[in-house]
């Protein structure tokens, strides 16, 4: 299987479900969007909120948005099963449920006149369902807190290089900000000079190592995050995610470019390995019993690997946000929530799955290639003896050795195999600090949002008790209370000894507690797939076949993340150290019992409805 | 003096510190060196460079305060009057 | 025809990336302006304070400030039906994640 294969492939399905599927089936059976009726955006226009705006420039945003660290780590665990059933999940999850979840939540919020989803669940399924949303929302952004803060110290602590990067490019964008706000210079300038300084700042860095322990780490990324939550918006948060938006374009470009020029590669992983996989995939410590155990299923337990690839319940809140409000027309709807999810799902096959297969068997890819893969692999200090295959190291590893290999291969191709090793060494640094970039902007933006939604959630104690709700609410607590318990999620290193490897593998609190981040998010996404599916059937009053192309992907997922998230918690979650049975696993259980009372929620609407 | 000058001087002074931490760090350190710190230990020279980042952070925005002068500007523009 | 067809095509992707471009550019204004909202109102809410029977500043203040802020009140009305419901907003304004 060629890579050139997988990339037109991919390509083709996806053109293929937007034009036939969304345009044909969604926006002209179910939604029924017609040009003529005046979007929130022209009916309520103020200039300010509720504001018309270009549709290439609303994807973008939507885009810029859902894009990040998620659809990384996810597909980089689920290798496992081999190439073809990560790449499946990823083609037709985003196809038939995670786009038509974004689609549907932008649709929903523009015929309401704008509210968020959470308003609309509300409004269709009752009061109760207002705080089972806050509450998944609080719980999943506590967890990806735990997962990015526990992801961003294993990459500086493997990549001492894009730590060094890291702790570079903050006063570099800091810098940036104080020209523009405070010396008024051009923002055209300020980014050049910041570009440049930018530039400087990955030489030195690649050079000059800056080595911590994976705790210390922790520590000072928990401080980092509370910190940066703290600070005003136009100091540190705007000119960053300024800079990043720059990183992300190169992240993509080279992705491309990398697939392109390495398309006669024939990949050297396995299409398909096993359906089932050992618990160790879904958060058990390897080498226990619950770890060796083949419990992981591809299906049920694929919404517990593969979040943001696929689906993911923030886009649902992030697309009933803003985008509704400046939506111009209700056509541009499938551009903006269906293709941008497909393109993330693209970026997603393209960036991690494909460099990964290629990468799979250091031994073969050398000597299909010619390139000297062994050599600078040992000088990152992988032993290609000891793992042959990317399986071999964890997931965010897999992630950036496999694009290093991918860029080293393509731009030896012009540049000469000599520069081989040299070229690895950069990308894979690359790699690895636009990982962590992401990661980190994720960080202080999830600790305000959980902020919020915990303020938001106490509401119902503010007649009860005032002293109390006052106290809670505080944003200085609640904004400790979220990064804190971030933090300790995120703190332990285990390190185990694995008989059939014959040597120490370590494993991160990112691998156990990743499942229970995603599992959550999917819930999340399935109450707001719910909502939507209520709003088609109760308000839209679509009957029929067409109603079953919603009914049956929310019922779908409904059921797939129920059954994840009971095995996790029957299979995987006894044999955690006590941590993470106290932390995770009753957040886990929390989710699930609320899960009960979102099906009864629905069924109820779907009834009064009928 | 006021509570905002005091605010003031505390930030410039821990900006001062930390771009001091930062440039030994770096400039001597680092590019001298070769590496900041050691592989797999917690030392010294590692845990001031964080500390001189996580300082950096926090100076400036002490020392120079919350309004950005593009929206002073706009304001004195707007109202005629000189902020402080 | 053809050259018609490609040419439209392409005028279409470059249409494409720069909206892309201009979206990535904004999407770091957004978090600004969440913040200019927020102060925005919340400065609305202590003028306008006495209109709704909370007392924050003298009644006779607000009524002389009500004429020069007749647009701002316009939007603090059309943002009132929306409540507390800004976590979406505040979501999308924030970016990434």
């Amino acid at each position: 299987m060629y890579v050139l294969v997988i990339l037109l492939i991919v390509l083709a399905i996806y053109v293929i479900a937007y034009t036939y599927y969304g345009r044909g089936i969604l926006e002209r059976r179910v939604v029924k969007a017609s040009p003529d009726r005046l979007t929130p955006a022209w009916e309520k226009f103020d200039g300010i909120d509720y504001v018309p705006a270009n549709k290439y420039v609303l994807y973008g945003h939507h885009f810029a948005s859902i894009a990040g660290a998620g659809p990384i780590i996810g597909p980089a665990i689920a290798m496992v099963y081999g190439w073809a059933l990560p790449l499946i999940w990823v083609l037709f999850g985003n196809i038939f449920i995670g786009a038509v979840h974004d689609y549907l939540s932008i649709m929903a919020s523009v015929r309401h006149g704008g509210i968020s989803i959470m308003s609309i669940s509300e409004n269709v399924m009752g009061r109760k369902a207002k705080y089972i949303f806050l509450a998944y929302v609080w719980i999943a952004l506590i967890l990806v807190l735990a997962a990015f803060i526990s992801v961003a110290a294993s990459i500086f602590v493997t990549v001492p290089q894009a730590a060094t990067l890291s702790v570079l490019f903050m006063p570099i964008a800091l810098l940036f900000g104080l020209l523009v706000y405070r010396t008024g210079i051009s923002v055209r300038m300020a980014t050049l000079i910041a570009l440049i300084l930018l530039v400087l700042a990955f030489i030195y860095a690649l050079r000059t190592p800056l080595h911590l322990t994976y705790e210390a780490w922790v520590v000072i990324l928990a401080v980092y995050g509370f910190i940066a939550a703290a600070l005003p918006v136009w100091y540190l948060l705007q000119p960053r995610d300024y800079v990043n938006a720059y990183l992300l374009w190169a992240f993509v470009a080279f992705a491309v470019l990398g697939a392109l020029l390495t398309a006669g590669y024939a990949l050297t992983g396995p299409a398909y390995t096993s359906f089932k996989a050992p618990g160790a995939v879904i958060g058990a410590i390897p080498g226990t019993a619950a770890g060796k155990a083949m419990v992981a299923y591809f299906w049920p337990a694929v919404p517990l690997i593969i979040a943001c690839g696929a689906l993911s319940g923030f886009h649902s809140i992030v697309g009933s946000g803003t985008t509704s409000k400046q939506l111009s027309s209700e056509l541009d709807a499938l551009l903006v929530g269906y293709g941008a999810m497909l393109t993330e799902g693209a970026v997603s096959s393209l960036a991690v799955i494909l460099p990964i297969a290629l990468a799979w068997s250091f031994t073969s890819l050398e000597a299909a290639t010619g390139a000297p893969i062994s050599s600078a692999l040992s000088k990152v200090g992988i032993d290609v003896a000891k793992t042959p295959t990317i399986l071999g190291l964890p997931a965010a590893e897999r992630f950036y050795t496999g694009y290093g290999i991918m860029q080293a291969l393509a731009w030896s191709k012009i540049l000469g195999m000599g520069n081989f090793e040299t070229l690895f060494t950069t990308f894979r640094t690359f790699a690895a600090f636009a990982l962590s970039a992401f990661v980190l902007t994720t960080l202080d933006t999830a600790n305000r949002l959980a902020r919020f939604a915990w303020s938001e959630f106490f509401d119902w104690l503010k007649p009860i008790d005032e002293t109390a709700y006052r106290f809670l609410t505080n944003r200085w607590v609640a904004s400790m209370v979220a990064i804190a318990i971030g933090a300790i999620l995120a703190y332990p290193q285990i390190s185990v000894y694995v008989p059939e490897l014959e040597r120490h593998i370590t494993v991160y609190a990112y691998a156990i507690v990743w499942p229970a981040f995603a599992g959550t998010n999917q819930l999340l996404a399935a109450l707001a797939l719910l909502t939507s599916a209520l709003w088609v059937y109760a308000v839209l009053k679509v009957r029929g076949w067409i109603s079953l192309v919603i009914m049956a992907p929310a019922l779908f997922l409904w059921i797939t993340v129920t059954a994840a998230l009971i095995l996790w918690l029957v299979a995987i979650a006894p044999g955690l150290p006590l941590l993470y049975k106290l932390g995770a696993g009753t957040m886990v259980a929390i989710t699930l019992i609320l899960d009960i009372l979102l099906i009864a929620l629905f069924v109820y609407g779907l009834r009064r409805a009928s | 003096m006021s509570t905002r000058g005091v605010v003031e001087v505390i930030g410039l002074l821990i900006t001062v510190v930390a771009l001091l931490i930062l440039a030994f760090e770096i400039l001597y350190v680092g590019l001298f060196t070769g590496s900041i710190g050691s592989k797999g230990e917690v030392t010294m020279h590692s845990i001031l460079t964080t500390i001189g980042w996580l300082l950096l952070l926090v100076g400036p925005a002490l020392w120079l305060g919350g309004v950005p002068v593009n929206i002073k500007k706009m304001v004195e523009a707007r109202t005629g009057r000189k902020l402080s | 025809m053809v050259f018609k067809s490609l040419y439209l095509i392409l005028r279409e992707f470059f249409n494409f990336i720069r909206g892309i471009d201009q979206a990535l550019i904004e999407e770091s204004v957004s978090a600004l302006q969440l913040e200019y909202v927020e102060l925005e109102v919340a400065f609305l809410t202590l003028v306008l304070g006495p209109l709704v029977g909370v007392k924050t500043v003298p009644t006779l203040l607000t009524l002389e400030l009500l004429e020069p802020l007749r647009d701002e009140v316009r939007i603090l009305a059309s943002r009132a039906p929306r409540g507390r419901d800004v976590l979406a907003d505040l979501m999308s304004s924030l970016g990434g994640t």
